[in-house]
């Protein structure tokens, strides 16, 4: 039991390094920003909804089978799998972010 | 009521919507006050609360506060509700004359998402910046007036916990609804061309409305059925116009040509425009910043540690349930024995004084007793969740939950069971899931109750010792108490998961919660929801344990064979002719009793309860506890005033006190030995831990199912379950050889 130590040390994630990959295999405590969320589903649906889309800075702050994660000022919690819908790259790397929208048509905005 | 009725020419309706957790039930409480209330909206099981609004001056408003959403989209009943309510196209509810939208200042962003929905309504849109305080605090600033100007509706800062902004809330308001102010936004999400051809046309489709007639699709609507692939709002359509409109609107759906799923496109489009929006309005740090909290979350949220505190708060609940009611409890005891004994003396004896005294004093007044413990339960489960610690457990049980086919979702609902199946029961329209909600519901009534909370407190005040565990930390009897709470919590696991298994097999659908900020419970909203739930809890006792309780008072003092009651009356002559002072008391005492015990013997009841003596005698139970059971499926708190009618009636209460307790320790079968025992105590216990004793639980789930055939499934394998239950119980407790 060390639940009141840093989670990071806690726990060393499998992909520490990476500097892109699935928001679930994330570093805990690491901030990330979302390149992408996949798919079609309801879930997919309501992420988007709160605000994780392309662009936004995003943080895991509990790693396991449940993960809570904080976009913006918020905190929520989801299941490790369905986190794979979300794409992320590390806040530092120089990968670029695609540009938000990334819609394949055009789109006019006044 | 019906909202519709209530609306004259001169009532103004507003409409109160906003994301999840930003303080919406606190305002609403603090513009409304004491005039709320809650119903239901017919065909949906929603509900919903109205207030009323006083302007100085002003019109006369109604402030209808709706679900908390983060989006307009719709994929349950649950959430089509905000669409319709606004659009006016829900029966029962008021046309709408303007929204107040509330947003949290700390998450800007993700609540102007919402907002982009509400600017298409067209409808007058006023926008409440709640929670500015903590914004502040978080080095978060808003231009107000500059977000005001760029979006052409007023913006008004406020604090609700606070009552900060408040007047100047109240002062917007009658100035936009008596078209003072201008409140019609100037700005709108663009959507592509495409887009909006398709959206258009669907505008022109005439469906079925409620009732006779036809009614257009408003645009809000026609998006949602456009967007929301597999949605509410195409569900509805599809079911009225059949198959061929599905293909229609797969073709107008891939003419707009989007790569990416339509809810992807108008979530970047809706963003978009909230960035464009805001820009310089708003300054912000652009780092994500840890808080305070997280650290109180790392524990809270911790596998074990979090488990460990979500049972040791738990425990404590029960701990007090139990033990800070009692001085109350005493108190109200005393007042109906006081009111017992001064109705005795001033009604003369007969079948009057009878229904009185033992029908409606012993029977209604013994469940009545019970509202202390039903006002701290309630009071904990609001401060909890008003605190915001529901969430974390929620997240907790999500693990558990999910082992047996359920989701985190199905927590809350389930935990509103813990208090009333009912509510609980229409919690589960939050959980989009079919196969989902359907088990949850099923489940729901097996969480116990504050109705079971009057049977286990008795009969455990009654037989369990009054012992304390772990040194001087919990009693035996608190410990009781919770381990009948998990009674009914551990048998769900594995109905919920041979159901998910079975009948309503499939994934657990995905799970996703917010963790809302902690902050201190407001009093006003905690105090409100003890007060609804204390006064739902009184009217109970005067309806329909009121008249469950005259019928079985009726069945239990009726017939009155003319033989026995002459037979008695030549006794007492007798009686008196051979003794004298004191031995002539006991003995017409004596008289009295026997004839009470042959009269109810001879009743109604006790005939219909010899019947049932067989079934029930394998639990330990006499004919008496079966027909008090019996009695009790349409309401369970029944069993308390039967069993108090019947042994007001039977003779067997003390002369000196009116307390059941004591009469079911006096009860006896007929070589004398007790009735009552600890094995009978469990057996009746978790008989009503896991009995579906309750009318009104059955038929909303009949609402909510829309089938009788999952209510009568519910009751009979929870009667079935009850049954096996409270015999295994009493067999073993038995052969444990506690059965003294």
């Amino acid at each position: 039991m060390g639940f009141w130590k840093r989670p990071d040390v806690l726990r060393p994630s499998n992909i520490s390094d990476a500097i892109s990959g699935p928001l679930s295999n994330w570093r805990c405590g690491a901030e990330a920003v979302v390149t992408a969320v996949t798919g079609a589903s309801l879930f997919a649906c309501r992420l988007r909804e709160i605000g994780v889309v392309p662009g936004v800075r995003v943080r895991v702050l509990r790693t396991g089978s449940n993960l809570v994660i904080q976009v913006g000022e918020g905190r929520f919690c989801m299941r490790r799998r369905d986190a794979f819908a979300i794409h992320v790259c590390s806040a530092g790397s120089a990968l670029p972010v695609p540009p938000l929208p990334s819609s394949a048509i055009a789109v006019a905005v006044s | 009521m019906d909202v519709g009725v209530q609306r004259a020419i001169s009532i103004k309706t507003l409409a109160l919507i906003g994301n999840p957790n930003t303080g919406k039930t606190t305002l609403f409480n603090a513009l409304t006050g004491l005039s709320q209330q809650v119903g239901n909206y017919p065909g949906v099981t929603v509900e919903y609360k109205v207030g009323k609004l006083n302007l100085d001056g002003g019109p006369e408003v109604q402030v209808l506060d709706l679900p908390g959403a983060y989006s307009l989209s719709a994929h349950s009943p649950d959430e089509m509700i905000a669409v319709d309510v606004l659009m006016g196209n829900q029966k029962g509810a008021a046309p709408v004359d303007a929204i107040l939208a509330i947003v949290d200042s700390c998450n800007l962003n993700r609540n102007l998402y919402l907002v982009s929905q509400l600017v298409e309504t067209g409808l007058p849109l006023i926008i409440a910046l709640n929670m500015t305080d903590l914004a502040k605090a978080r080095r978060i600033h808003i231009d107000a007036d500059r977000l005001a100007r760029r979006l052409g509706v007023p913006v008004v800062a406020a604090c609700a916990t606070r009552g900060h902004g408040v007047e100047e809330l109240r002062r917007t308001i009658a100035g936009v609804l008596s078209g003072a102010e201008p409140a019609l936004a100037r700005t709108r999400p663009d959507f592509p061309l495409e887009m909006t051809r398709q959206v258009e046309k669907l505008t022109g489709h005439a469906i079925p409305a409620e009732g006779n007639g036809e009614r257009i699709l408003s645009p809000p609507e026609a998006f949602r059925v456009l967007v929301d692939r597999g949605g509410y709002a195409e569900q509805r359509m599809l079911d009225v116009l059949g198959p061929a409109f599905s293909i229609e609107l797969h073709q107008m759906r891939s003419r707009i040509g989007s790569t990416d799923p339509l809810s992807a496109l108008e979530s970047e489009i809706r963003y978009l425009w909230i960035s464009r929006l805001l820009e310089g309005c708003v300054q912000q740090p652009a780092q994500l910043r840890p808080r305070r909290s997280d650290r109180i979350d790392r524990v809270l949220t911790h596998k074990v540690a979090g488990t460990l505190i979500f049972v040791a708060v738990n425990m404590l609940v029960f701990e007090a349930i139990y033990t800070w009611s009692g001085p109350l409890m005493d108190l109200i005891d005393a007042f109906f024995a006081a009111l017992g004994n001064w109705v005795g003396t001033a009604i003369p004896a007969g079948a009057l004084h009878s229904l009185v005294v033992d029908g409606v004093i012993a029977g209604v007044g013994g469940v009545l007793i019970f509202l202390p413990q039903i006002a701290i339960l309630f009071l904990f489960l609001s401060l909890l969740a008003d605190c915001g610690y529901m969430a974390r457990a929620a997240f907790l049980m999500d693990r558990l939950l999910t082992r047996c086919g359920l989701s985190g979702k199905s927590f809350i609902p389930l935990l509103s069971s813990f208090a009333c199946a009912v509510p609980g029961i229409m919690a589960t329209r939050t959980i989009e899931d079919r196969r989902d909600r359907f088990a949850t519901i099923m489940v729901a009534p097996l969480m116990s109750c504050s109705a079971r909370l009057p049977v286990y407190i008795i009969l455990i005040a009654a037989f369990v010792p009054d012992r304390s565990l772990l040194g001087t930390w919990i009693s035996l009897q608190g410990f009781t108490l919770l381990a009948m709470y998990g009674v009914g919590a551990l048998v769900a696991v594995p109905v919920a998961w041979l159901l998910k298994k079975t009948l309503l097999k499939g994934e657990p659908p995905p799970f996703l919660l917010e963790l809302p900020s902690y902050k201190w419970p407001n009093p006003l909203t905690v105090g409100l929801k003890v007060y609804q739930s204390a006064r739902a809890f009184v009217v109970r006792a005067g309806s329909i344990i009121l008249a469950t309780t005259i019928v079985m008072w009726a069945l239990a003092y009726f017939p009155r064979p003319g033989a026995v009651l002459e037979h008695y009356e030549g006794m007492r002559s007798e009686a008196i002719a051979a003794h004298h002072g004191e031995a002539r008391e006991d003995a017409l005492l004596a008289i009295d009793r026997e004839e009470a015990a042959i009269l109810l013997e001879r009743s109604y009841l006790g005939q219909a309860g010899h019947y049932i003596e067989p079934v029930v005698h394998p639990l330990g139970w006499d004919w008496r506890i079966g027909m008090a059971t019996l009695a009790s499926f349409p309401a369970r708190e029944v069993i308390i005033s039967v069993l108090g009618t019947i042994y007001s009636l039977g003779g067997e209460e003390d002369e000196t006190s009116e307390d059941l307790r004591q009469a079911m320790r006096n009860a006896t079968w007929e070589d004398g030995s007790p009735i009552f025992t600890i094995p009978v105590a469990l057996s009746i216990m978790v008989f009503f831990a896991l009995c579906a004793q309750c009318l009104s639980t059955l038929v909303v789930i009949q609402r909510e199912t829309r089938s009788w055939g999952w209510a009568a499934f519910t009751f009979s394998y929870m009667t079935l379950l009850a049954y096996a239950g409270a015999f295994a119980t009493y067999q073993c407790t038995m052969f444990l050889g506690l059965g003294g």
